[in-house]
């Protein structure tokens, strides 16, 4: 499976602990990231490919890949308080999971739960 | 038991009533809340699970269930949503996305991840049942 994963500044922290919590369910899987937080993700060992950071287009280009078919879940560790200057992307890229029917976390709780259902696929 | 909150723009209210007669043995025994006009929708289409009404979205529903979150009364949402719609409440919907963000509260706002979020729930159950089992022995 393709699984999108983002995480704005004020999550990535987070990130790191639940990647190594749930590393053994990522393994089955190809993830695709923005650049920053294919930075995190790249020190396990993942099959990673990553796109351009969110404000240089990162998020409109996962957003294009759902449209394509090519992602089957995001997992957006968004920071509902942090200020984006790529605001109107995020918001697409929320918006064509829904449009699209594409499993969205937008939270690690959800993220978690979610991954129940990946670890034996 | 913390309550699971429900809500459906019109577009999408027949599949959530689907979705939910579905898996209604999971639901069972659990409080459901419901913004009014979707709970009205359900009860019409003789669901047969009790639900909490607030009051309809145009008129502060969102907040309510918003409220409920902040108080740690709501332990999941699923929020079949209709991207293709913008209603004046705009506003109170994204408030209930990142309240949900801030307490860390599953949400789905579509029904394909509803339904992966109600198995990957399952499956949590049924491990934490069987390693709650095993300790007691």
């Amino acid at each position: 499976m393709n699984i999108a994963v983002i995480a704005h500044d004020g999550t990535k922290d987070r990130l790191r602990g639940f990647i190594q919590s749930q590393l053994e369910t990522f393994k089955n899987h190809s993830i695709v990231c923005t650049k920053s937080t294919s930075k995190i993700v790249n020190e396990f060992d993942l099959k990673v490919t990553a796109v351009e950071s969110g404000p240089l287009g990162g998020d409109a280009q996962i957003a294009a890949q759902i449209v394509n078919n090519e992602i089957e879940a995001v997992f957006f560790l968004r920071d509902p308080l942090g200020k984006h200057p790529h605001e109107p992307d995020i918001n697409m890229l929320l918006r064509l999971c829904d449009v699209y029917q594409v499993p969205l976390a937008t939270n690690f709780k959800t993220a978690e739960i979610l991954l129940n259902y990946f670890k034996n696929l | 038991m913390n309550k699971i909150a429900v809500i459906a723009h019109d577009n999408f209210k027949p599949n959530l009533l689907e979705f939910l007669k579905d898996k209604k043995s999971w639901f069972f025994g659990r409080e459901i809340v419901a913004t009014g006009r979707t709970a009205s929708f359900l009860e019409d289409g003789d669901l047969n699970l009790p639900l909490i009404h607030v009051n309809k979205g145009s008129d502060g529903g969102y907040l309510q269930i918003i409220e409920m979150i902040k108080m740690k009364e709501v332990s999941i949402v699923f929020f079949f949503r209709d991207a293709n719609i913008v209603q004046p409440y705009h506003e109170d919907i994204n408030q209930l996305l990142n309240t949900c963000d801030l307490e860390n509260i599953p949400l789905s706002t579509n029904q394909a991840g509803a339904e992966l979020l109600i198995i990957g729930k399952i499956r949590m159950e049924a491990s934490e049942q069987a390693q709650s089992k095993f300790n007691t022995k």
